[in-house]
């Protein structure tokens, strides 16, 4: 009867380990196709910009065209803007340098995701 | 005597055996209840994840590739002066034909919304899909920029 008992305590604790194993839930990997995406759409504007000789006015524009309720950061040479809250957990950012007749502009943008 | 015992032996061994029976059985019902639903949320999310990659990588092709033969490869305009392809330049015309499917998945609309918030149809598929998804990229289309919204859906 003693042994019949312990038999049974230990089948039962191990299927409920492999019940717990077995209820892992899956791992989403979603956030690289987010980034991916999100970069996609920095590399875009950075094209657009270079090829306009864009203001921050314009940058401003397009970036809340394009990232609408997002927060993050344009910027072209020293100039900056700043959208939504800046202290986000991570961000993707991505910068483009252009020259003409001499001059160098260097083009900013960051997102927070 | 004996009898008395052994009926005694008998009882508690069948009662016990089937209390672990029926823990044993409960706890195997347990695992493979959980293991099914996993396995279920698994194929759920890999299926997701392959109509996004495909919507994201398709949605690039048609902004950054030069196609004349196929536009829903390659929407940019071609600069023939400089032999390269203008990226992030383009100039749909409205497509009749139907684009290439792919598997399990199909183009369901390609629209493009400008910034005064005009938006122009250059493909659209009267089709219901078990499952749609929505990229937008950044172009310009014929000058003025604008949003490119791709749609994909998987039959």
């Amino acid at each position: 009867m003693n042994k019949a008992f312990v038999f049974s305590a230990e089948a039962i604790v191990a299927l409920l380990l492999i019940a717990s194993i077995a209820a892992i839930p899956p791992q989403k990997h979603e956030t690289n196709l987010i980034e991916l995406l999100l970069l996609q759409k920095e590399n875009d504007l950075l094209k657009v910009w270079a090829k306009e000789k864009t203001s921050i006015d314009e940058m401003k524009s397009d970036f809340e065209f394009v990232f609408y309720g997002k927060s993050g950061k344009a910027a072209i040479n020293e100039t900056e803007a700043f959208f939504g809250k800046q202290n986000c957990k991570k961000e993707i950012s991505s910068n483009a340098t252009y020259f003409s007749l001499n001059e160098k502009t260097v083009l900013g943008i960051s997102v927070c995701y | 005597m004996n009898t008395t015992n052994r009926m005694q032996k008998g009882f508690v061994f069948s009662f016990d055996l089937m209390i672990a029976f029926i823990a044993v059985l409960s706890a195997s019902f347990i695992a493979i209840s959980l293991i099914s639903s996993n396995i279920e949320k698994q194929a759920s999310f890999i299926e997701e994840n392959e109509l996004k990659t495909h919507a994201i990588f398709l949605a690039d092709s048609i902004v950054k590739n030069s196609d004349e033969n196929n536009s829903f490869y390659g929407m940019a305009l071609f600069d023939s002066e400089k032999h390269r392809v203008k990226s992030n330049e383009i100039s749909p015309k409205f497509i009749e034909k139907e684009p290439p499917l792919s598997g399990k998945f199909f183009i369901r609309e390609i629209s493009a919304e400008f910034k005064n918030g005009v938006v122009k149809k250059i493909f659209e598929k009267n089709l219901e899909g078990k499952n749609c998804i929505a990229i937008e990229r950044f172009v310009l289309l014929e000058g003025k920029k604008a949003k490119l919204n791709l749609a994909v859906c998987s039959e």
